[in-house]
């Protein structure tokens, strides 16, 4: 009789158990795949954007590496094939320093520079306005965010306005006329494009910080303190590292900008011949230098690429940060005292600078004869609604009269209404398997590829995109002259913004709401409609506001895929421009405006969500 | 040719790495995206006269194409589209764009095979002359019965109209005319950073015209020296036309983006400081509305501005060749082109009495204005980037 | 009312590591399964791998007579069409559906027609007594009342497999107790097959017919509640199951001299071969004080000790206590009358020792030992002590 041994084996396993062979598994392994198709459809994305994104990119880039047609003579070689020569003619040539090095050390400069700016106003204005009881609160939040509504061209506009000096002479600037010469160096070049873009953009930091201040527990920064950090250590050591990713987002999105942004730096620049990257690619491209082009706008989009991998790095460390801040985030309002008239008067005067100056300026250009002159009889409502402006052979009458004006409305909000809900869409679903894909590789590629249009010139992506829509390829139809493109392709190019707002909202939602409900017997599609739009409502609005706020500004994408005109406000804009009948041009500027704001203003309502709210991290 | 020297500032990391692999392999996916091709450029083709022509046989095979589609660079040609849609009862189009976009899309148009724009009037001569025609792009075509008006130089390609670009002042400043005498005048210290021009690195006219200029503009810009300074021009460039344009360079002026802007610096009401501003003869439309004060600068020698030229070319796949024939039939008679010479100019054909639009003072075309060789487009197509880079290196 | 099957289920995340590992493992019909573990102990990865919401790598899982997963036949059932019911630790209600809504999503997606959904949902509600907040929506609710909502959207599709993957983790002790009872209720209401995953050892005791305990992706024991406590199959299980934890002493912790200092000794005392290495415990309840040696009952195992401290709990007193070095625990539900310092004697019966080997399982030899003793089978080694004086 056994006394002391080992413990019984374990039963053996019941004979009912299959054998696993290889077949079995993959087809286990498919049948998985398709019950979930969070993998194929993030493969379907990959395929997309790898034809949308990525070739005319490669098409773009790759023509620096080839001789274009008329180079042939000064490259040596024939049209067509390989050379160095625009490389050699962008960075070592002997005009390379005006045709690159100096535009990049400008571009670094400003970059830089709008950078400081918008965190500094972005970040003080967030902070204000989400943790500290200034008054107005309410509608700060709202008012600051309007300078991204206008064109940039209207800050150039307005602080040529404001400070012009003699120099390029015309209607001198207001400081000017008060006695005040200001110099060159506040007129033009770098520190007005600074500020103007800095003044365009810093609603990116408002809205991102202002959201990631929101989500931070201040119980975070209070135990800091109970354990001894001061005020500023706390600061430094607790909600500053909390804040770095919002922060890396909101540079992101801003650099991004800043080096694809030529209106501004041209206009301002030019006096005083100072050139920015984006400037030189768009002379190169106003001259047919396409080789030259190219190998500028490469360097555009590695320089974006860099600020996207540092962005990434950390975005890696705040995964890290995702359990922390979870529920019963405390919002404690710093009580300024005495400090509170005094603040709102820094917020007010930040939203009159941003906001009221340029549009103002914008508005008082539609009711002047001639620009700047202030004299009652200089002034006129009839640019908005004369029935008839007989001198005015082109657009003989106001504005607000004509039936191209609500044509031209109507194009932009159906066209561009429709771009940004496949925007929007698009760029939840990005954020969907990006979020729930089991493979890294998969996220990360898709979070990389859908950033990338940002970062290239539209007028080069139209380009390449006519050529490959202008013929069926394969399963695609010749979609070229088709208002169907041009939703594509202004989805595409918008495309950033709401897959940023879509990987971030879905990074917050953790996966237990869906399967709940794929557990209570909803499919996958019904699971979509059901439970993630519904939740993500906010994050969905945001991703289609912000393509539709920017696609309405949208000009060369317009003109290159369409064949025969369909008016959009900003083709009306550009003709009236064209005609001189700059009133009227400024005027439907004003109602781009106006649009962009109204249906901010009503999707914000109808959905009860916040702009900020979707940009996340 | 050395082109290694660029450092990329990111390590090299294995994702990177496949990235790159990655990326390489799509350069395969890119030949299928080609954004340029690989024709020679060549001689100018020799423009196509049909040999036997009746306008009505015309006419009537147009209405048959139903539609036609221009692309111009000014708004205008709606006002063209409108009347020639008026007239001859067949759906035209007119729509604004740039040269570059145009050319940009006729490229890719015909490279695709999907051809949507029928005929261009286009202002860029030479990118038409340089590359649209011999890459077949595009071509021109002559209408034979309005040929005995057009001269022999004009025809290859097709000039439809000439702007001008003038010299403008402030006459309420100088109340006695022009300040600016002669054209060297400009590039001496009184005038240093008080002439405006619009970017010549940026806009295709202008680097044309400097272009020109320093070709074939040189002996009268050395009479001209002789008449100012009393003594022969000495120069290490490699005439007075370049010396011309170095020395306009060097004076430091000012640059502007528009000439809108450039018309207001000159001309606006309020301004006390005086100006010589380089503006295209459209600025003149709505002075008096805006209560600007420009006048041309007569008497400026050798010329008070430049004539440049629009010239019309058909897409070489055209689904509408005659209705694009018609229409350029009709832009060269006065009742198409008149919408377009409202602010000035003057026809391509004889025939087309001279605009009742152009400003005060020019009156003399022929004499008064720098005019483009129609022979020097593939020069000014070849010298494009020799002349900016003149430019660049002058002006910094 | 299934029974659900594993089969040699495996799963691995990265290749080589297992979070869980040829799991083979039936829960009966109309039982109630505890699965019970520390955390990563794989044993929510399991009641997921049930659900179908995360898949096997190797295995088959089937309820009744439907096979759910089978990697090796290429089967698997999504989690929609398992006809399942499961309970977040988190809840997941839907933040946007009102109460009502929530509890009407499971028959929405059945198509159950729309009088019989509310007047179902309505049963549901009224079971947990949420009715009253049938219009809020969820960030309305307190905790306890979204835990009833939880549960409620559950019951109401009225599942024979439901699943609760720590439910009661987030409220509070008195709710806990409630919901307990609450979720115990439901069980035997409703007869259907209940999985729950706690590292509660409390909840599984209280209210499972049947526990399975897992430590590292592997089963350590399946069992009634009471087979598990009585018979902890493993170290493992001895100590994770009960509160305070069994006592337990490395065979070779004491170097006292004399019959019965340590358990190895007492134990080879008896079934007459030494083991080499391994383990003894005792649960605390059944260790008792002796101040003299003359209270201590012959043939039972003793070992001198030293008293930390006492406890006191209201209810019952706890004593640390050190032996050879060990601390120790003895628990008693009468007044325990000593002070730090004091040197005592401890004492347990025979039947109250578990006896592991070296690879910290059960020793059947020592069991065996016990029956036969019990059966008459062998000679009494002392008097057999019926219960501990704790008990």
């Amino acid at each position: 009789m056994a006394v002391i041994d080992r413990p019984a084996p374990p039963a053996p396993p019941p004979p009912t158990q299959t054998p696993a062979s290889r077949w079995g598994r993959i087809r286990y392994r498919a049948r998985v795949l398709l019950a979930e198709p969070t993998t194929l459809i993030g493969i379907a994305l990959v395929l997309i954007f790898g034809y949308l994104v990525i070739a005319p990119l490669v098409a773009i880039v790759s023509d620096a590496a080839r001789v274009q047609f008329g180079d042939d003579s000064r490259a040596g070689a024939p049209a067509g094939s390989l050379t160095g020569y625009y490389l050699w003619r962008v960075f070592r040539s002997p005009i390379s320093a005006s045709l690159f090095w100096e535009p990049l050390s400008h571009t670094v400069v400003v970059g830089l520079g709008v950078v400081v700016f918008a965190v500094v106003l972005g970040g003080s204005m967030a902070w204000l306005v989400t943790r500290t009881n200034v008054p107005g609160r309410k509608f700060l939040a709202g008012a600051l965010v309007v300078p991204y509504m206008l064109p940039s061209w209207t800050f150039a506009l307005a602080w040529l306005t404001l400070f012009k000096n003699n120099r390029s002479g015309g209607t001198p600037g207001f400081l000017e006329t008060w006695g005040v010469q200001t110099p060159d160096w506040l007129a033009y070049g770098a520190v007005p494009i600074i500020v103007t873009l800095g003044l365009h953009y810093y609603p990116f930091v408002f809205l991102l910080f202002g959201n990631a201040l929101r989500r931070i527990d201040s119980q975070l920064e209070e135990s800091a303190r109970v354990l001894g950090a001061n005020r500023s250590q706390g600061m430094r050591h607790v909600v500053l590292p909390l804040l770095l990713p919002s922060l890396s987002s909101a540079v992101l999105l801003v650099l991004g900008r800043v080096l694809g942004t030529f209106g501004t730096p041209y206009i301002l620049g030019l006096p005083t011949d100072y050139a920015m990257l984006s400037t030189s690619l768009y002379r190169s491209i106003h001259t047919r230098a396409p080789g030259v082009a190219a190998v500028i706008a490469a360097v555009i989009v590695l320089l974006g690429v860099l600020v996207v991998l540092i962005d990434m790095r950390l975005v890696r460390e705040q995964r890290r940060f995702v359990t922390i801040g979870g529920k019963g985030s405390m919002d404690r309002a710093t009580d300024l005292r005495r400090w509170r008239w005094p603040a709102y008067g820094l917020a007010m005067a930040v939203f009159v600078t941003s906001v009221v100056v340029p549009l103002v300026t914008l508005a008082l250009s539609t009711v002047t004869y001639a620009p700047g002159v202030f004299r009652a009889d200089n002034f006129t409502l009839k640019f908005w609604t004369a029935e008839s402006i007989p001198e005015a052979v082109g657009f003989p009458h106001g504005l607000l009269r004509s039936g191209d004006l609500y044509e031209a409305m109507w194009n932009s909000l159906r066209i561009v209404g429709m771009a940004a809900l496949v925007c929007g869409l698009v760029g939840l679903m990005v954020g969907y398997v990006v979020a729930r894909s089991p493979s890294r590789r998969l996220s990360g590629t898709l979070r990389q590829v859908s950033f990338l249009p940002y970062l290239v010139p539209g007028i080069a992506f139209a380009a390449a995109y006519l050529t490959l829509f202008a013929v069926p390829r394969g399963p695609i139809p010749a979609l070229y002259g088709t208002t169907l493109l041009l939703v594509v392709v202004m989805a595409i190019t918008h495309l950033p913004y709401s897959s940023r707002s879509g990987i971030s909202a879905m990074m917050q939602l953790g996966r237990e709401p869906e399967e709940a409900a794929q557990v209570a017997g909803a499919g996958w599609l019904t699971r979509l409609r059901r439970i993630v739009l519904p939740i993500q409502k906010g994050a969905l609005t945001t991703g289609v506001l912000l393509p539709f706020i920017s696609g309405l500004k949208e000009l060369s994408i317009v003109i290159m895929l369409t064949t025969a005109s369909t008016p959009l406000l900003t083709t009306l804009s550009i003709n009236l421009v064209d005609f001189g009948y700059r009133q009227q041009a400024n005027a439907a500027v004003l109602i781009i405006a106006a649009l962009s704001f109204t249906v901010t203003y009503l999707a914000q309502r109808a959905t009860r969500s916040n702009l900020a709210t979707g940009l996340g991290g | 040719m050395d082109s290694r020297r660029i450092t990329i500032p990111i390590r090299p990391t294995r994702r990177l790495a496949a990235a790159a692999v990655g990326i390489a392999a799509l350069v395969a996916a890119a030949a299928c995206a080609p954004s340029s091709g690989s024709e020679q450029p060549g001689a100018l083709p020799s423009a196509s006269v049909d040999a036997s022509f009746d306008l009505d046989a015309l006419v009537a095979a147009a209405k048959k194409e139903g539609s036609v589609l221009v692309y111009d660079s000014t708004g205008d040609i709606k006002k063209v589209a409108e009347a020639f849609t008026a007239k001859y009862g067949i759906k035209a189009e007119g729509v604004k764009s740039d040269t570059q976009k145009t050319a940009e899309k006729l490229v890719r148009e015909k490279e695709a095979g999907n051809v949507a724009v029928d005929l261009t009037l286009f202002s860029d001569g030479p990118l038409l002359a340089g590359e649209l025609l011999p890459r077949q792009v595009v071509y021109t075509w002559l209408p034979p019965d309005l040929l005995k008006d057009v001269p022999e130089t004009n025809r290859n390609p097709l000039l439809v109209l000439s702007k001008a670009n003038v010299w403008v002042y402030n006459p309420k400043i100088y109340p006695n005319g022009c300040p600016v005498k002669n054209a060297w005048e400009l590039t001496e210290d009184s005038w240093r950073g008080k002439v405006l021009l619009q970017d010549p690195l940026g806009k295709a006219t202008i680097v044309q015209w400097l272009s020109q200029t320093a070709g074939h503009g040189a002996a009268p810009l050395a009479d001209a020296y002789q008449r100012h300074t009393g003594k022969a021009l000495q120069t290490t460039e490699k005439n007075a036309g370049w010396e011309w344009v170095k020395k306009l360079a060097k004076n430091k002026p000012i640059i502007n983006s528009e000439d809108e802007n450039i018309a207001a610096a000159v001309a606006a009401p309020q301004q006390t400081e005086g100006r010589i501003g380089l503006v295209s003869i459209a600025k003149f439309r709505d002075v008096e509305g805006k209560g600007y004060q420009m006048a041309v600068c007569e008497g400026l020698s050798p010329w008070v501005g430049f004539s440049y030229s629009k010239y019309v070319a058909i897409a070489t796949g055209t689904k509408h060749p005659n209705a694009a024939k018609l229409f350029v039939h009709f832009v060269m008679t006065q009742e198409g082109i008149k919408h377009e010479m409202e602010e000035g100019g003057v026809s391509g054909s004889t025939a087309v009495p001279p605009s009742d639009g152009n400003p005060k003072g020019l009156t003399d075309w022929g004499t008064q204005l720098f005019a483009m060789d129609p022979k020097g487009l593939l020069d000014d197509y070849q010298n494009t980037q020799t002349v900016q880079d003149f430019w660049r290196v002058q002006h910094n | 009312m299934p029974n659900i099957e594993l089969i040699g289920v495996d799963k691995s995340y990265v290749a080589g590591q297992y979070a869980v590992r040829d799991l083979h493992l039936t829960i009966p019909d109309g039982g109630f399964m505890c699965l019970l573990g520390p955390s990563g102990c794989g044993k929510t990865t399991t009641l997921r791998m049930i659900a179908g919401l995360e898949q096997p790598t190797r295995g088959d899982i089937r309820v009744g007579s439907r096979l759910l997963d089978s990697v090796g036949q290429g089967l698997f059932v999504p989690p929609e069409k398992r006809g399942m019911g499961l309970v977040f630790q988190s809840y997941a209600l839907w933040p946007h559906m009102t109460v009502t809504r929530n509890v009407e999503f499971g028959l929405m997606m059945r198509k159950t027609p729309t009088a019989q959904r509310a007047q179902r949902a309505a049963e549901a509600m009224e079971m947990l007594h949420i009715a009253d907040y049938a219009a809020r929506y969820p960030s309305q609710l307190s905790g306890g009342q979204q835990q009833r909502v939880a549960l409620a959207r559950m019951l109401a599709v009225d599942p024979e497999v439901m699943l609760l993957d720590e439910p009661l983790s987030n409220l509070d002790a008195r709710l806990r107790l409630e919901m307990r009872a609450e979720i115990k209720r439901i069980h035997q209401r409703s007869h259907a097959t209940v999985v729950l995953v706690t590292h509660d050892q409390l909840e599984a005791m209280t209210m499972a017919t049947h526990v399975t305990v897992m430590n590292e992706g592997v089963v350590e024991q399946t069992g009634t509640p009471m087979e598990v406590y009585e018979r902890p199959a493993s170290v493992f299980v001895a100590q994770f199951v009960g509160s305070p934890p069994m006592n337990t002493m490395p065979f070779g912790s004491a170097d006292v001299a004399g019959p019965g200092a340590t358990v190895a000794d007492y134990v080879a005392a008896r079934v007459g071969r030494p083991p080499t290495d391994g383990t003894g415990g005792v649960r605390p309840e059944a260790l008792h004080i002796a101040y003299a040696d003359a209270d201590v009952p012959d043939g039972v195992w003793r070992a001198p000790a030293v008293v930390d401290t006492v406890l006191p709990t209201g209810s019952a007193w706890t004593v640390q206590l050190r032996c050879h070095g060990e601390p120790l625990y003895v628990q008693s539900y009468r007044k325990i009358e000593t002070t730090p310092g004091a040197e005592v004697t401890l004492w347990a019966a025979a039947s109250d020792l578990h006896v592991f080997d070296a690879d910290g399982r059960r020793m059947t030899g020592w069991d065996q030992f016990l029956r036969e003793q019990r059966s008459g089978q062998r000679p009494a080694a002392g008097p057999a002590v019926a219960s501990g004086s704790g008990r």
